[in-house]
């Protein structure tokens, strides 16, 4: 469809094959060695479907416990703590603990981070682009007892992130902010512009966007109508909201057609990115699906 | 009773595994199953030596959640969602107007009380949790949609009352209400008063309780529920604390919000949560002492009751067990000390 670019990014939820398989590995009575086999199929499974459905997308990181732990993982600088509900949701994540100066590991793409799964991080496909926490997101949701500055952790993590594209050899990343921004949003989370294409997927509830400048613009900022159109210099292309994560219900092609023209008449742009306002590891796979294939129906522009 | 400390269990045991991996398939045979892992978890709670068995570890429910929508139109389950790690539940869909079909709790009393003689406590999943873990595609918001819920929950108690006047037994019906979601989302307390209010409007003869766990704000539940018909409040604090001995401040950490409790809400009774359910670290009884006895710094011992601080389903049976006797044991030596 003209004018629309479609994006997928984030976790994706898991078959009821790879669950059932990772919490009989857990309990002893799986090997790690078949659980690998199965994660890398069910990756090239959903990177295949993506690249039919999509224009962008990101890897699917099925193994991923949650968003915050592998970054974790790959990062020295970290302990894991107690579990905490990540916003208004009965979803729970292991709560990092920032213990000291942060950087990258050495084989971080074969590191198994504590208590996570048996799994490389990252797949192969290098077409997909990586789907990582904002720093300001690992930010809010770390235990801050070494006292670091958010400024200098965010320098690391960025520093950290752009090793990872340069040696996986990625187009792009995909930031996901998973706290909304209060009235002011950091303005230092345009530092990987730069180098890389980044796309800034905002939290929903978002009241400001980070100013970046016209040096250093987001490839794409995903946010409200309105914080678009106060941050037009920040992005390259806008970005809407037009799947619902949260929610089971599903939406129609027709209306998030009409919803993509509204916001380039209203942010007087010739194409938006359409992508969902929370990743689709909120829903059961079954919905995750067929919100992929209302994204398929989109067509390819 | 151990010396006049009622001791008690919140609601959920570990299933043994001879049920847990059949339970899903239903029928007469899992039926006889539930039934004797119920009688052997009611020996568990009796060898403890708790006062309140509850409904014996809810054997007859695989989860708090589906067991409650599995008796109701209008919810549909398209797969499971993530709760944390590799840990799923059936989240249900609510894609029409929520009916009870029949009761969820009904079978379970019936077997307890003609089993049990120790006092007994149904935890009925409360509206509000019921709201805040299911998808809505059908009611136009989140309120409308509770209410329907606390509906459901106002049917289910009025049956377990008259049921519990035909078994006749010399004890108030203990009703806990189940809320972990409470507090998740403080824009919508007055959805979960209004909720409760509705659920034990107008019944009489029952004792009506709630418990909340893993919250981060307590005060918003204290301040919003102040004015309902609710008796107790059964809680969690153990997982806040530390394993420090000790009755001051920097020991007791979890428990500096019974004092607010108690400002507010100190002519209810307080069900003290005492030991952790989420680690496998046996509290001894001494440090389970030392938490009561913090707590009644603020809280009038008359009103308090201990208990762990959620359902145990999540460790061992034999973890369970002992969490549970030293429990039992330190209300005990709470009771002698004093």
């Amino acid at each position: 469809m003209d004018g629309i670019t479609r994006l997928v990014y984030g976790i994706y939820p898991r078959s009821d094959e790879l669950r059932v398989l990772i919490s009989r590995t857990e309990r002893g009575k799986a090997v790690t060695g078949d659980l690998r086999d199965r994660i890398s199929r069910e990756t090239e499974d959903l990177l295949s479907t993506f690249r039919g459905s999509s224009d962008i997308y990101s890897e699917p990181c099925v193994n991923w416990h949650d968003f915050f732990r592998p970054v974790a993982g790959f990062l020295t600088g970290f302990s894991l703590g107690k579990l905490q509900r990540y916003l208004q949701t009965n979803t729970f994540y292991r709560e990092p603990v920032i213990e000291s100066d942060l950087s990258l590991r050495d084989r971080f793409t074969e590191i198994d981070p504590p208590e996570n799964l048996p799994a490389p991080l990252f797949g192969n496909d290098k077409e997909a682009w990586l789907t990582l926490p904002s720093p300001h997101s690992i930010f809010q949701a770390s235990k801050n007892p070494s006292g670091i500055d958010e400024e200098k952790f965010s320098d690391s993590i960025f520093r950290a992130y752009a090793e990872i594209a340069t040696e996986l050899g990625r187009k792009g990343i995909v930031l996901r902010e998973l706290f909304p921004y209060s009235d002011r949003a950091p303005d230092f989370l345009g530092a990987l512009n730069g180098k890389f294409k980044t796309i800034l997927v905002a939290h929903p509830e978002s009241r400001s966007l980070p100013a970046t400048g016209r040096n250093h613009k987001f490839h794409s900022i995903v946010a409200s109508n309105q914080l678009l159109a106060r941050a037009a210099d920040s992005y390259e292309v806008p970005g809407i909201y037009a799947l619902d994560g949260y929610n089971t219900k599903l939406e129609d092609a027709e209306n998030i057609s009409r919803k993509s023209e509204i916001a380039r008449e209203i942010l007087s742009v010739p194409r938006v990115v359409v992508t969902s306002n929370q990743h689709f590891d909120f829903l059961p796979r079954v919905i995750a699906d067929r919100k992929l294939a209302v994204l398929k129906s989109l067509g390819a522009s | 009773m151990t010396g006049g400390l009622v001791t008690q269990e919140i609601g959920s045991f570990r299933k043994p595994e001879y049920l847990s991996t059949v339970f899903r398939k239903g029928g007469d045979d899992v039926r006889k199953l539930i039934e004797r892992a119920t009688l052997e978890t009611l020996g568990v709670f009796r060898d403890s030596g708790l006062v309140n068995v509850g409904v014996g570890g809810e054997m007859f429910r695989w989860e708090m959640y589906e067991h409650l929508a599995d008796h109701l139109e209008g919810i549909q389950f398209y797969g499971f969602v993530r709760s944390f790690d590799n840990r799923y539940f059936r989240k249900g869909s609510v894609v029409s107007k929520i009916i009870r079909k029949s009761s969820a709790h009904l079978e379970e009393l019936q077997f307890v009380a003609s089993h049990a003689t120790e006092k007994i406590k149904v935890p009925i999943t409360g509206a509000y949790t019921m709201t805040d873990w299911s998808f809505n595609e059908h009611y136009p918001d989140r309120h409308e949609l509770a209410l329907d819920y606390a509906d459901v929950v106002h049917e289910e108690i009025l049956d377990l009352k008259s049921e519990w006047q035909k078994i006749g037994r010399d004890q108030v019906l203990e009703i806990q209400i189940d809320e972990p979601a409470a507090t998740t989302n403080p824009s919508e307390m007055d959805i979960l008063r209004d909720t409760v209010e509705r659920s034990i409007e107008g019944i009489q003869g029952c004792e009506f309780t709630i418990h909340v766990c893993y919250s981060t704000d307590y005060g918003i539940l204290y301040k919003a529920l102040a004015d309902t018909a609710l008796q107790g409040y059964n809680l969690e604090f153990a997982n806040r604390d530390t394993l420090l001995p000790g009755i001051n401040r920097e020991q007791r950490t979890g428990y500096v919000d019974v004092k607010e409790f108690a400002d507010r809400l100190g002519d209810r009774i307080l069900g003290l949560g005492v030991t952790d359910v989420h680690i496998d670290d046996v509290e001894g009884s001494d440090l389970i002492k030392d938490r009561i006895e913090f707590s009644t710094r603020f809280q009038d011992i008359g009103r308090i009751r201990i208990n762990p601080d959620c359902g145990l389903r999540t460790r061992s049976r034999e973890t369970g067990f002992r969490k549970l006797k030293n429990m039992v044991e330190a209300g005990k030596a709470f009771t002698d000390r004093t």
